[in-house]
C-alpha cells in the first residue's frame, strides 16, 4: 500500500514545480501519486484500444462493484471539499486509484462489461483530481480523448442508486482466529455463504483438502470454520 | 499509447497558457447561477511568496476550481477570484516604496501564476494605488458628515529619532522598534473612527457568526470588552481650586467597603493641575510617560505611585478618607483615569498596598476559611459562593459575586450614592499615522475656515511621488509644495492634512472593491454600493468595525 500524501503536499508540489526551488519534503510522495494516474489512464487508454469493437455489456458483479466504488467517491469527495477537509478528500482519491489499478487487471478477464465500468471510473477520477492537481489532470483529460477543458466540465453526476450499500464484509474466522473475509449481498442465506466461503483460494489452501468439522454462520455477521 | 512519465515542466506551462487564452478564469458577471465568491487574505507584498501563501492559495483554489465545476445538482456557481495588493512598505525600504512594492507584485504575481492559482487576474487590486484608496477617500467624507469620524487629543508612543507614532507593539522595552531611542508619550491631535458606536452591534453580531471558532470569538468579546459597573463620584479634600469630585467608574461595586486608597492616570487633568506647582510631581508625571501603554507593559511593569497628599471621602460615608495617588498603572483613556484601590480583591491594588505600606481590608473570603487573604489577593470566579464580611448587604451573607454586586448597585442607585454604567474596552480606533506611506486623509485646514473635507470632486488627493526620505519624519510636511493649497470655502491659502490613514484601513475593504467592475482609475467614481449580492461576508475585528460604519454612512441605494 503506497502512503497517503496529505493534502498540504498537493500545494507544496505545486510550489516545487512553479519556483524549482521550493521545500521539497512530503513532495514525493504526491509526485510519484500523479505517475501513477497517468500510468493508469495510460493503461486504460491501451486497453481500450486493444478492445476495439467489442460492444459494451451490462454490468457483471465486479463492474458494479467498481461502479459503486466510483460514484461513492464522487460523492464524498465533493462533500469533503465543500466541508474543506482536504485530507479526507485526498484519502477517498486514494482509494479509489487503487480500486482502479486493480480493476484494470482485470479488465481482460470480461472486457465487455468491465472496460465501460473502467473507463467511467478513470474519467471520474481526473475529475476529482482537478481541483487539487488541475495542470495533470488536463494533460490526462487530453490523453482520454474529452473535448474541451476539465477546467470547464462539470462536476460529475453521482447515481443515487449506486450508493446504496446492499453488500456486508463478513469476516472469516478459522477456529476462532480471523483468517479472511468476504463481500457478499445482504441478506445472502447461510448456505450460499457456506459455498462462497468454501471456494475462497485461501480457505482452500488452509483446509488443505480436509473437510471442516463444523460451519457456524450468522447472516450478515460472521463466518466461523471449525477443523 | 507510449509510456513515457508525466513531466510538469512541460505541461504546467502549456496549461496556464492554454487557460490564460481561453479566459478561464474571468468572472462571467452575466452568468445566472448564483454566485460563489472565494477570497483568501491578500499577501502583503514582501517580494517574494513563502509557503503560508502557498498552502493558502492551493486550498483556497481547490475550492474554487470545485465550485466553478459546479455541483451534480441544478444550483451551481459562478465566481471571481481575485487580489493581490500592495501594502505599506516594511521598514528599511522606504526610500523608492511605492516603485519598490510595484516591483514586489510583480514577483511574487508571476510566482503565483506558476502555480496555475484560478485568479481572475482582470481584478487585481493595489491598495497602494489612487484608483483603489480614492474610496477609501470618499467615505472618510461621508462618515465625517455621518458624525462617525471625530478628531481628537489622544495619547500616543512618540519615537523622538524617527519622528512618527508608534503601535504598542512597536515600543520594545521602552524603546522604538527601529530607532532604539527611549519612547515617549506624547499627545496629538489624531483623527478617529467612532467605532465604539457600535460597541453593542459588534458584540450581539458575535453571536450570529456561529461558523467562527469560538476561541476567536472569545478574543473579540474579550476586545470589546462589555462590562457593568459602578461610577461615582469620591469628594476631595484639599485638591486644587476647580476639583471638587473625583468621578470613578469601578466594575466590582460589591468591593466599595474594602478600598484603601485612590489613585489616578498620571495625565489625569488632576495629575496635571498638580504638577504645574510642584516639580516633584511634574517630574513622577514624566517618568510614568515614558513607559509603554500597552496592557502587557503594565502588567509587568514595576507598580510606582506617588501621594499626593490629597484625601478622597466615600460616596457612602463622607467621613471616611482614603490618600489619593498618582499611578502608573491607571489609564486615562479607560474608565475615568481614576479607580478605587482594593488590595485583597486585585492583585495589581494588593503589590501596590504592600509597597507603600496601605491596610488591606478583606470584603469577602472563601465559605471554608475564615483567615485574613494574604500576598495573594482572593479573586474567586463571580459566579463562585463566598462570604462576604465587610460589604453593604447583611453580614455574613454567603452568596456569590455577581449577586453581591447587583445587590449594591441597586442600594447605591437607591440612595444616590452612585449609578449603574455599561462600559465598553473597545477604544475609538485612531487613524492617523505620520508618515508618507498610506492614503492622505481628505482635509484641507484653512486659518479662516477651520477644518474642512476636500470637495469630492477633487478626489483622489494623490500620494506625490517626488519625495525624499533624507529627513526623519513624515515626507508629506517636508514635501516642498504638497502642503499648500487653498481653501475650497474662501479662496484663502491652507494647508493640507499631511496625516495618512493606518494601512488597516487599506486592508479593511478591499473584499468588496474585488466585485466592481474595472475602472478607469481617474477620474473618481463614487463607492460601488448597488447591486453588492456578491457581499454576504463576515469578516473579523477592524473589517467588521469598519464595515458597520460603512453601513451607516452610505447612502440609501
Ligand atoms: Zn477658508
Amino acid at each position: 500500500m503506497v502512503p497517503m500524501p496529505p493534502a498540504g503536499s498537493f500545494c507544496r508540489i505545486r510550489l516545487r514545480n512553479a519556483t524549482s526551488s521550493g521545500p521539497e519534503a512530503g513532495v514525493e510522495g504526491a509526485s510519484r501519486f500523479q505517475q501513477r494516474i497517468w500510468r493508469l489512464v495510460g493503461e486504460t487508454v491501451e486497453i481500450a484500444k486493444q478492445s476495439a469493437g467489442i460492444v459494451r455489456a451490462s454490468d457483471d458483479d465486479e463492474a458494479l462493484s467498481l461502479r459503486k466504488v466510483v460514484h461513492r467517491a464522487v460523492h464524498n469527495v465533493g462533500g469533503d471539499i465543500e466541508g474543506l477537509r482536504f485530507n479526507r478528500a485526498v484519502a477517498q482519491i486514494y482509494e479509489l486509484t487503487n480500486a482502479l489499478v486493480r480493476s484494470a487487471g482485470l479488465v481482460a478477464v470480461a472486457p465487455a462489461a468491465r472496460l465501460a465500468a473502467l473507463e467511467e471510473g478513470v474519467e471520474r477520477l481526473i475529475q476529482l483530481i482537478a481541483p487539487m492537481m488541475p495542470h495533470p489532470a488536463e494533460t490526462c483529460w487530453e490523453a482520454l480523448g474529452k473535448l474541451g477543458l476539465i477546467t470547464d466540465a462539470h462536476w460529475p453526476a453521482v447515481d443515487s442508486a449506486l450508493l446504496v450499500d446492499d453488500e456486508v464484509t463478513m469476516p472469516i474466522q478459522l477456529n476462532g482466529k480471523r483468517r479472511g473475509e468476504i463481500v457478499v449481498p445482504k441478506g445472502l442465506p447461510a448456505a450460499e455463504v457456506e459455498k462462497r466461503v468454501l471456494s475462497l483460494d485461501e480457505i482452500v489452501r488452509m483446509l488443505d483438502g480436509k473437510a471442516p468439522k463444523k460451519i457456524v454462520i450468522v447472516p450478515d455477521r460472521i463466518v466461523n470454520v471449525v477443523v | 499509447m507510449s509510456v513515457e512519465r508525466y513531466n510538469p515542466r512541460e505541461a504546467e506551462p502549456r496549461w496556464q497558457q492554454v487557460w490564460d487564452d481561453a479566459k478561464s478564469f474571468v468572472t462571467n458577471t452575466d452568468d445566472p447561477r448564483e454566485p460563489y465568491y472565494v477570497l483568501e487574505m491578500f499577501p502583503y507584498p514582501s517580494g517574494r511568496i513563502h509557503m503560508g501563501h502557498v498552502r493558502n492559495y492551493t486550498l483556497g483554489d481547490v475550492v474554487a476550481r470545485f465550485q466553478r465545476a459546479g455541483q451534480e445538482c441544478a444550483a451551481s456557481h459562478g465566481l471571481g477570484r481575485l487580489r493581490l495588493a500592495g501594502r505599506e512598505c516594511r521598514h528599511g525600504a522606504w526610500a523608492q516604496s511605492r516603485h519598490w512594492t510595484r516591483q514586489n507584485i510583480g514577483t511574487m504575481k508571476a510566482q503565483l501564476k506558476t502555480m496555475g492559482l484560478s485568479i481572475d487576474w482582470t481584478r487585481e487590486i493595489a491598495t497602494c494605488e489612487p484608483e483603489y484608496y480614492q474610496h477609501q477617500q470618499s467615505m472618510f467624507i461621508d462618515m465625517l458628515a455621518a458624525g462617525l469620524v471625530t478628531r481628537k487629543k489622544s495619547k500616543v508612543n512618540w519615537d523622538p529619532v524617527d519622528m512618527t507614532v508608534l503601535a504598542n507593539e512597536q515600543v520594545i522595552d521602552g524603546r522604538g522598534w527601529r530607532s532604539g531611542a527611549p519612547v515617549e508619550q506624547r499627545e496629538l491631535t489624531q483623527w478617529f473612527f467612532k467605532i465604539t458606536d457600535y460597541a453593542e452591534d459588534l458584540l450581539t453580531a458575535l453571536d450570529g457568526l456561529t461558523d467562527w471558532p469560538e476561541k476567536v470569538r472569545t478574543m473579540q468579546r474579550n476586545w470589546i470588552g462589555k462590562s457593568q459597573g459602578l461610577a461615582f463620584s469620591f469628594g476631595l479634600t484639599g485638591a486644587p481650586e476647580g476639583f471638587d469630585t473625583l468621578p470613578v467608574y469601578t466594575t466590582r461595586p460589591d468591593t466599595m467597603r474594602g478600598p484603601t486608597f485612590a489613585a489616578i492616570a498620571a495625565d489625569h487633568p488632576l495629575a496635571k493641575a498638580l504638577a504645574e506647582g510642584n516639580p516633584e510631581i511634574a517630574a513622577f508625571n514624566k517618568l510614568c510617560q515614558q513607559s509603554g501603554t500597552s496592557a502587557e507593559a503594565l502588567e509587568t511593569a514595576e507598580k510606582l505611585g506617588f501621594d499626593t497628599g490629597i484625601k478622597v471621602t466615600h460616596p457612602a460615608d463622607p467621613s471616611w478618607e482614603l490618600p489619593l495617588y498618582i499611578a502608573n498603572f491607571v489609564l486615562m483613556d479607560y474608565g475615568t483615569g481614576a479607580i478605587i484601590g482594593c488590595p485583597a480583591h486585585d492583585q495589581r491594588d494588593s503589590d501596590f498596598a504592600r509597597k507603600y505600606g496601605l491596610p488591606v481590608i478583606d470584603v469577602f473570603q472563601p465559605l471554608d476559611s475564615d483567615a485574613a487573604v494574604g500576598d495573594v489577593a482572593f479573586t474567586p470566579p463571580k459566579t463562585q459562593k463566598v462570604r462576604y464580611v465587610q460589604w453593604f448587604g447583611e453580614p455574613g451573607a454567603e452568596i456569590t459575586c455577581r449577586e453581591a454586586m447587583d445587590q449594591t448597585l441597586a442600594l447605591f442607585e437607591q440612595n444616590g450614592w452612585g449609578e449603574a454604567q455599561t462600559q465598553y474596552r473597545l477604544r475609538d480606533w485612531g487613524l492617523s499615522r505620520q508618515r508618507y506611506w498610506g492614503a492622505p486623509i481628505p482635509i484641507i485646514h484653512c486659518e479662516v475656515c477651520g477644518t474642512l473635507p476636500v470637495p469630492k470632486k477633487d478626489l483622489p488627493v494623490v500620494l506625490p511621488e517626488d519625495v525624499s526620505f533624507d529627513k526623519p519624519g513624515n515626507a508629506l510636511d517636508h514635501h516642498p509644495t504638497r502642503k499648500h493649497t487653498t481653501c475650497p470655502q474662501c479662496g484663502g491659502a491652507a494647508t493640507h492634512e499631511t496625516d495618512t490613514m493606518d494601512t488597516f484601513v487599506d486592508s479593511s475593504r478591499y473584499f468588496a472593491l474585488y466585485r466592481a467592475l474595472r475602472r478607469p482609475p481617474r477620474p473618481f467614481r463614487p463607492w460601488p454600493t448597488a447591486g453588492c449580492r456578491w457581499i454576504n461576508i463576515s469578516a473579523a475585528s477592524s473589517t467588521r468595525s469598519c464595515t458597520c460604519s460603512i453601513r451607516a454612512s452610505s447612502p440609501a441605494p
